[in-house]
């Protein structure tokens, strides 16, 4: 492996158009960005440069770069490319990723700018760590292999847990930090046990490899679930779905979530709740594609259903625990981590959708390829929308937190008037996590409800699954309304300090920026974004 | 196009007294809010006169739903239809007769609602009417909208700002009265959301070759076609009724409604009354009776019109046992409401049409009732009725506005009111249906007009004659005046037009029965299609 | 017990999970915790070891061994300067004492 990879990467760099040095490069800035922060400050010119220049322009750069590939991709007949010796995969699916991310970290260094969260002291390490989470994110979003897949895991946690505890000084940060990494810990070994069973018993840590070794294990057994190794790799199938269920916070392994996210920064948990998410619910696409090939075993096929049909389930049980435990929150981060976990539930219904329909395929034929693509597609969509509503809701809170030192509800009373540029953006972004139309919420909501619904053709469970996503709906609107009353319906008292944050300020236009697209491309030029979603969502199946 | 200015017109004004400076006073607020409202109210009667010439002179009559000046621009494609082509979802805007009628009433109804928050609203004035102006943009475009999920769309971001306005600006209990009204309509939509969603869904089965399943007009005719079973129109028609029926409101779902009208302001109430009530029985109009017509006969008949019989009996007499005088136009609502229900769950042209023109009607009479209680109000700080009595000297307008409004509204002939309860009941009074007695119900719908004569009139004889009884007002000095000429503004177009739809109905009538005819074509043909596939198996 | 084969590997890799998973649940103080999730990595690693001598997955299972070494690594080293900046706030690493947080 290693002499082929060396090779490769000499090779590569001699002309090809998509060498995996060159492919890599959004990763390598980044990383590189890291390394130029932290001898800045070991030469002192962060006296004279704010680091977070540093940080942005790297990171535009990086994104940069990604656009460039992207286009370039776009344009190139390309189905898949895979670089580092197939450890790591590119195609339109990751580039979109990657843009996407890459976005959101510009969007979330420009928030800790406006908000000043690390001291310029601070700033070198605050941003190697956020910009060292975002390289394994990248990770997870390009893996092709077991390794992979733990590695951007990993890379990406590590830096989170320091991240989490970076409000030093506070009793509550520091306790967070602790339980997340403690947590984590322990998901990541299990995940990794899980991965070492899966890898020895199929022989293979190649995700196109998987599949096959799968398919053939599945053939040449007639009592296939008797068989100890096959009950052994079920059981390695079902811890490493256990590390994917602590990065999503899905129910039973969400306790984490409120506790972090109440401890750790706002901006923090913006990063966390979206970035972390997506990269997570990308790599899970990538492994589920990997494991779940249409069947030639009757046996295996009943197995997928199985899997799917559990993952729908647990998708509603985690969207309704999340509605109803949000309901009696009287703290802000608090309520939107129990928001997040209810999220997690409603775009792992578009995964069940996913594999059920997957699992509903027969072998060789491409009946629900096209279902299975708008599966992943709705996901997207809703990713894309998630990114700008979780994190305008996190950035309001965080300006919110800045004017009145307070991340209490109760202590939001009457900021509609004070504030109306952050009440209304935060209405925005409250009513589109219900999903209330014309928002993006709502059409996010519609393509993963649209692709669970398909899913009933194939088990009619999956029916009963949208109609709890759908009920759920109405859980939501009781939570995210008590904000809004509170912000617009009660006098904000006397004594409370007052606070001016005019439209025209790098806050508010942060807050316009991030709220508008919920309106505009995301809620009703939809077909902008779609298209790309779907482009994005059909490259993963070009291969079959 | 002009469809898309009168949608487009209050938004831009909203938005633009948003961005004004909130320390602007609160005069040029409503001035400018006043002169979007008119200009509103002028294009939507510029569409309604190219709306006019053209169903006379250019295109006769058609099919089903057939909207004119139709805009249709793809909105987004989401999943495929069973023959594998994606489904389009449009921004399908359109207007026909019943949707023209109901822009007009809204245009007006928001002219009169700016004029009669005049000096009512001080604080934050420029939100406020920016509210307004939003809620206008939002009922125009549920009339305007002809794909069903614009329709939903525009359905529910109607609540928004009506939850503000009675939020922000409303009485004492304000707070309560929003969350209430907010939560219970929308859940009731979302079941409603849900039967339409599957109603498109099992359409789409049945006629893999339909594209755009979302659009009415394609939809309605897809199904004249291919009608779904009895048994499943049946509980399709539950599903969806849920949001309508708490939106009309009928009996047992009409708790919301007073508690918001009483906490609403004036203006909250005038448009919660006159229009935002409407939405509900537009909603069946629109998605119930063209698609489901069995499913209409077998279940909506029978549980509408005892829903619709308790709810005028009960309406009419809680409202006779109100003493505060808004919660008493309340009360009315429900019971008014119950007629157009009845009319409507009669099926057939009388029926059909009663109802329309009672929605029109209690628009207009029930809006300026609203109008006058607030004017009231804010002379007096009470809405008791003990409280008042023999006004009728001292203001002698607001008198003779509230006797002609109150006839209006009891349906004395010559009056609006009238023509729609007549028509209702007569249609009522015509079904022979196995499902339920239409002579009964209409005998019983018949009450309620006495009932509603008692409790109206009562209310005139008590505060506006015999011997003067004013309350003790001694926190403000200043004399209590008759109307001006600001708050005649506000009242007149609306007692000009209840005199004219009373004196001369035929033109409301003409206007909307192309597509009432359209309804019942639609029942017609389903009724046809299901008895040649009975045909056909039995050969 | 003429040779020792893969299932003896697997066997002991399984004990130190469990081992490891027993440590975490049991025990309160963070660096114990910490110490478990140690055993369930190195169970892992001694799994990608065997499974590399003696099936097809081959170098494969070596190379992600020594990747996971170093990020186990990295992990306590982050790990063990989060239980210190507690210990910091709390004078305790005991994990149960963070009370701070909850609702």
């Amino acid at each position: 492996m290693f002499s082929t990879l060396l090779n490769q990467i000499l090779s590569d760099s001699t002309g090809q158009p998509f060498g995996s040095l060159q492919l890599f490069g959004p990763e390598l800035t980044l990383s590189a960005g890291i390394v130029l922060m932290l001898l800045a400050r070991l030469c002192g010119i962060d006296r004279r440069l704010p680091t977070h220049w540093i940080a942005l322009w790297m990171t535009f750069i990086a994104f940069s770069l990604g656009v460039f590939q992207f286009v370039e991709f776009s344009r190139s007949d390309l189905g898949t490319v895979e670089y580092f010796s197939g450890l790591m995969v590119f195609d339109r699916f990751s580039a979109l990723f990657r843009l996407g991310l890459l976005l959101f970290l510009i969007f979330t260094i420009t928030l800790t700018v406006i908000s000043g969260i690390p001291d310029r002291d601070d700033a070198p390490d605050f941003y190697s760590l956020l910009m060292g989470a975002s390289v394994g994110m990248l990770l997870m979003g390009g893996a092709n292999h077991l390794l992979m897949l733990f590695l951007g895991v990993e890379m990406s946690s590590v830096p989170s847990y320091a991240m989490v505890g970076f409000l030093k000084g506070r009793k509550a940060s520091s306790e967070a930090a602790l339980k997340f990494v403690v947590y984590g810990a322990g998901a990541a070994g299990v995940m990794l046990y899980g991965i070492s069973l899966i890898a020895g018993l199929l022989g293979t840590a190649e995700f196109p490899q998987i599949a096959i070794q799968l398919q053939t294990l599945f053939a040449g057994e007639s009592a296939a679930l008797s068989n100890p190794a096959i009950r052994l790799l079920m059981l390695g199938i079902l811890m490493l779905l256990v590390g994917f269920a602590f990065k999503l916070s899905v129910v039973p392994f969400h306790f984490w979530t409120p506790d972090v996210f109440q401890g750790a920064s706002a901006e923090v948990g913006g990063f966390l709740s979206v970035a972390s998410k997506s990269a997570a619910f990308v790599l899970l696409v990538r492994t589920v594609l990997a494991f779940v090939t249409p069947a030639s075993s009757a046996d295996l096929g009943q197995i997928y259903l199985t899997l799917g049909l559990g993952i729908g389930v647990i998708a509603a049980i985690t969207a309704t625990f999340g509605n109803l435990a949000a309901y009696s929150q009287t703290n802000m981060k608090r309520l939107l981590a129990y928001s997040t976990i209810a999220h997690s539930g409603y775009m792992l219904m578009a995964i069940a959708a996913l594999i059920v329909l997957r699992a509903g395929l027969e072998p060789g034929s491409t009946g629900y390829d096209d279902r299975c693509a708008r599966a992943v597609e709705g996901l997207l969509y809703y990713l894309a929308v998630y990114f700008f509503m979780n994190l305008g809701a996190f950035a309001i809170t965080a300006l919110i937190r800045n004017e009145t030192f307070s991340e209490e509800i109760e202590d939001y009373a009457g900021l509609g008037f004070q504030a109306p540029i952050l009440a209304i953006g935060m209405g925005m972004c409250l009513f589109s996590l219900v999903g209330l139309p014309p928002l993006g919420g709502f059409v996010g909501k519609l393509f993963i409800f649209a692709a669970v619904y398909d899913s009933g053709f194939v088990h009619p469970l999956m029916w009963g699954i949208l109609a709890i996503g759908g009920l759920n709906t109405v859980f939501s609107l009781f939570y995210y309304i008590r904000v809004m009353k509170t912000m617009y319906l009660q006098e904000r008292p006397a004594t409370a300090r007052a606070l001016r944050v005019p439209a025209w300020s790098y806050s508010g236009a942060f807050v316009l920026i991030l709220t508008l697209p919920l309106l505009l491309p995301l809620g009703t030029a939809v077909q902008l974004v779609s298209g790309v979603a779907k482009r994005a969502a059909m490259s993963l199946f070009a291969g079959l | 196009m002009a469809i898309v200015i009168t949608i487009l017109l209050p938004l831009a004004a909203a938005a633009f007294l948003l961005l004004m400076d909130s320390r602007a006073p609160a005069s040029r607020a409503r001035w400018w809010a006043l002169v979007a409202t008119m200009l509103t109210c002028a294009v939507s009667l510029g569409l309604a006169s190219q709306f006019v010439s053209t169903v006379n002179s250019v295109l006769p009559k058609r099919g089903i739903i057939e909207p004119r000046l139709e805009v249709h621009h793809t909105w987004m494609t989401v999943g495929e239809t069973p023959a594998g082509e994606p489904i389009h979802l449009e921004i399908y805007l359109g207007v026909d007769g019943i949707s023209t009628a109901m822009i007009l009433l809204t245009t007006l109804l928001c002219i009169s609602a700016v004029l009669v928050s005049w000096t009512a609203v001080q604080e934050r004035a420029a939100e406020f009417y920016a509210a307004l102006l939003v809620l206008e943009a939002g009922l125009i475009g549920v009339f305007c909208a002809f794909d069903i999920l614009l329709f939903y769309v525009f359905f529910e971001f109607t609540l928004i700002p009506l939850f503000f306005l009675v939020g922000i600006w409303g009485g004492p209990l304000r707070r309560y009265a929003a969350g209430k009204f907010f939560i219970y309509t929308l859940a009731g939509s979302l079941i409603t959301l849900l039967g339409l969603i599957s109603m498109v869904g099992m359409t789409m089965q049945a006629v893999p070759t339909l594209t755009t399943p979302f659009s009415m007009p394609a939809l309605a005719d897809a199904l004249a076609t291919h009608p779904l079973p009895a048994e499943v129109q049946g509980s399709l028609f539950l599903a969806i009724a849920a949001g309508f029926l708490v939106k009309v409101p009928l009996f047992p779902f009409h708790t919301w409604l007073p508690l918001a009208h009483v906490e609403a302001p004036t203006a909250g109430s005038v448009l919660l009354a006159g229009v935002l009530l409407k939405l509900g029985s537009y909603g069946f109009l629109r998605l119930c009776l063209p698609m489901l017509p069995a499913g209409c006969a077998a279940v909506g008949m029978p549980l509408i019109a005892v829903l619709s019989v308790i709810g005028i009996i009960y309406g009419s007499l809680c409202a006779l046992a109100q003493n505060d005088i808004k919660k008493l136009v309340a009360y009315s609502s429900v019971a008014h409401l119950g007629f157009c229900m009845l009319g409507m769950f009669a099926l057939n042209i009388e029926g059909i049409t009663g109802g329309v023109l009672q929605m029109i009607n209690h628009g207009l009479s029930t809006g300026a009732l609203f109008c006058l209680v607030g004017m009231f109000y804010e002379r007096y700080h009470t809405r008791m009725l003990s409280d008042l009595g023999g006004l009728a000297t001292k203001l002698p307008r607001l008198g003779v506005m509230m006797v002609f409004i109150a006839f209006a509204s009891i349906g004395l002939p010559g009056l609006n009111g009238f023509v729609g309860e007549v028509l209702a009941l007569a249609g009522m009074f015509k079904v022979q249906s196995p499902y339920l007695n239409g002579m009964t119900y209409a005998a019983l719908g018949a009450m309620g007009v006495v009932l509603g004569a008692w409790y109206l009139l009562g209310v005139l004889q008590k505060a506006f004659f015999g011997p003067l009884q004013e309350p003790v007002h001694d926190d403000h000095a200043e004399p209590i005046l008759d109307l001006n000429a600001r708050e005649m503004l506000a009242i007149t177009p609306l007692a000009l037009m209840c005199l004219y739809l009373g004196l001369f109905p035929q033109t409301l009538i003409d206007l909307i029965q192309p597509d009432i005819n359209g309804v019942l074509q639609a029942s017609a043909a389903q009724a046809q299609a299901v008895a040649e596939q009975v045909a056909a198996l039995s050969r | 017990m003429d040779t020792v084969g893969l299932n003896s590997y697997l066997l002991v890799a399984a004990m130190l999970f469990v081992c490891g998973v027993v440590c975490m649940a049991v025990k309160r103080n963070g660096i114990g915790i910490l110490m478990g999730v140690e055993l369930v990595l190195n169970g892992a690693n001694l799994n990608l070891v065997a499974f590399a001598r003696y099936t097809v997955l081959g170098l494969d299972g070596q190379v992600m061994a020594l990747f996971v070494i170093v990020l186990a690594a990295a992990e306590a080293a982050i790990a063990l300067a989060i239980a210190l900046n507690f210990y910091n706030n709390h004078l305790t690493i005991d994990v149960d004492r963070g009370s701070e947080l909850q609702g």
